[in-house]
C-alpha cells in the first residue's frame, strides 16, 4: 500500500521538477509572470502569454528583452501603460479612478453583512424572544385580527 | 413565529433602498451595453509623439521623426492585409495632395506588420500615396504608438504633441474634427 502511495505521489509531483529538467532560464519565469498581467490589445480579455496574435508575440518579446536588460516588473508594466494606458493591465490599478473597481465589492460585502445582521437582529433581537413579548405581540395581533 | 405576527406592520424602507440599488446597477449595465468595447482611448493624446527612425518602404533611406518635427503631422498606420484601409485610401491620397499644395502640414505612412512585396502590390493596385511610408515589419513602432488595430491615424501638432488618434478609416468628418486640432484648416 505504501509503495503504491509513494508511486502515486511521485507521479503527481513530477511537474515540480519539470522546469529544472528542461533547464529553464529563471528569467523566463519572470517573463511569464509579467506577461500574464498584460492584456493583449488586439484580443478580447486575453493576456499576451496566451495569445497567439502577432502583436502579443512582439509584446512578449519586448517583455523578455526588458527582463534580460534587468528592468523591474514595475518598469516593464509602466512601459506598456505609457503606450496603451490602464487598459493593458489585466488587473486595474488600485489608485485613481481604478480604485472604484476594487472598493465596490468590499463596500457591497460590508453593506450585505450589515443588512443581514440587521435582519437577523429584527427577526430574533434581544427581548423579542421572551414569552412576555411573544404573548403581547400575539394579543396585539389578535386584537387587530378580531376587532 | 414572531416573524409571522410582526411582518405585515414592519416598515420596509430597506426594500426601497435595495430596489433603488438594483435599479442603479441595471442603469450602469445598460450604459455599458451602449459602449463599444473595441474603442479604446489612446494613452498618447496630450503626450509627445514617440521618436522613431525606420527604413522607408519603397525607397532607400530612413524615415526620422526628427525630420518631421516643427510642423503639424498626420501619421497613418496601414497594411495591405487590412481591408478597411482600402476605404480610407482615396481620402489619404487627397490629404497627401492637400499637404503638398498647401504646405500647411506633413504627412507620412507607416506600413505595419506587412510584407514589402505585398505592400508594393497593394499600392500599385489602390494607387500610390503622394508621400513616403516607413516600414514597421514587426510592429515595434506600432507598440510605441499603442496601436491595436488597422488603420489608425495620429494627428500631431507643430510642437510634437499628439492631439488626436483615430482608429478606423478616415472620413471627411474625422478630418474636419482632427485637422483644426493640429492647427490646420481643412
Amino acid at each position: 500500500m505504501r509503495l503504491v502511495l509513494a508511486f502515486v505521489l511521485a507521479l503527481t509531483a513530477a511537474p515540480l521538477w519539470a522546469g529544472r529538467l528542461v533547464g529553464e532560464d529563471p528569467a523566463e519565469a519572470r517573463v511569464r509572470a509579467v506577461a500574464t498581467g498584460l492584456r493583449c490589445p488586439v484580443c478580447q480579455s486575453e493576456n499576451i502569454l496566451d495569445s497567439h496574435s502577432g502583436t502579443a508575440r512582439e509584446m512578449l518579446e519586448l517583455v523578455r528583452e526588458q527582463v534580460i536588460e534587468g528592468r523591474s516588473d514595475a518598469q516593464i508594466m509602466a512601459f506598456f501603460r505609457a503606450r496603451y494606458g490602464d487598459y493593458v493591465l489585466l488587473s486595474p490599478p488600485s489608485t485613481g479612478p481604478g480604485a472604484v473597481i476594487w472598493l465596490v465589492p468590499v463596500l457591497l460585502v460590508i453593506g450585505g453583512a450589515g443588512l443581514a445582521l440587521l435582519l437577523v437582529y429584527r427577526l430574533r433581537g434581544p427581548g423579542k424572544d421572551t414569552p412576555e413579548t411573544h404573548a403581547q405581540l400575539t394579543e396585539a395581533r389578535l386584537e387587530e385580527l378580531e376587532p | 413565529m414572531t416573524d409571522v405576527t410582526q411582518s405585515p406592520r414592519r416598515p420596509a424602507r430597506w426594500r426601497y433602498a435595495l430596489g433603488a440599488a438594483a435599479l442603479a446597477l441595471l442603469g450602469l449595465l445598460a450604459i455599458g451595453l451602449t459602449r463599444e468595447p473595441g474603442r479604446l482611448p489612446s494613452a498618447l493624446v496630450g503626450q509627445p509623439m514617440p521618436a522613431f527612425e525606420i527604413a522607408y518602404l519603397e525607397r532607400e533611406g530612413v524615415l526620422r521623426s526628427a525630420d518631421l518635427a516643427g510642423e503639424p503631422l498626420v501619421l497613418n498606420f496601414w497594411a495591405s492585409w487590412c481591408t478597411s484601409c482600402r476605404q480610407e485610401h482615396a481620402q489619404l491620397i487627397r490629404l497627401g495632395q492637400f499637404s503638398e499644395t498647401s504646405g500647411a502640414f506633413r504627412i507620412a505612412g507607416i506600413n505595419y506588420r506587412d510584407d514589402p512585396d505585398r505592400a508594393a502590390a497593394y499600392l500599385a493596385r489602390e494607387g500610390r500615396f503622394p508621400y513616403p511610408s516607413g516600414h514597421d515589419p514587426r510592429g515595434r513602432l506600432g507598440i510605441d504608438f499603442g496601436v491595436y488595430g488597422m488603420p489608425e491615424t495620429f494627428f500631431i501638432d507643430a510642437g510634437g504633441i499628439v492631439r488626436m488618434r483615430h482608429a478606423g478609416p478616415l472620413t471627411a468628418a474625422v478630418l474636419a474634427e482632427a485637422m483644426p486640432r493640429i492647427g490646420v484648416t481643412p
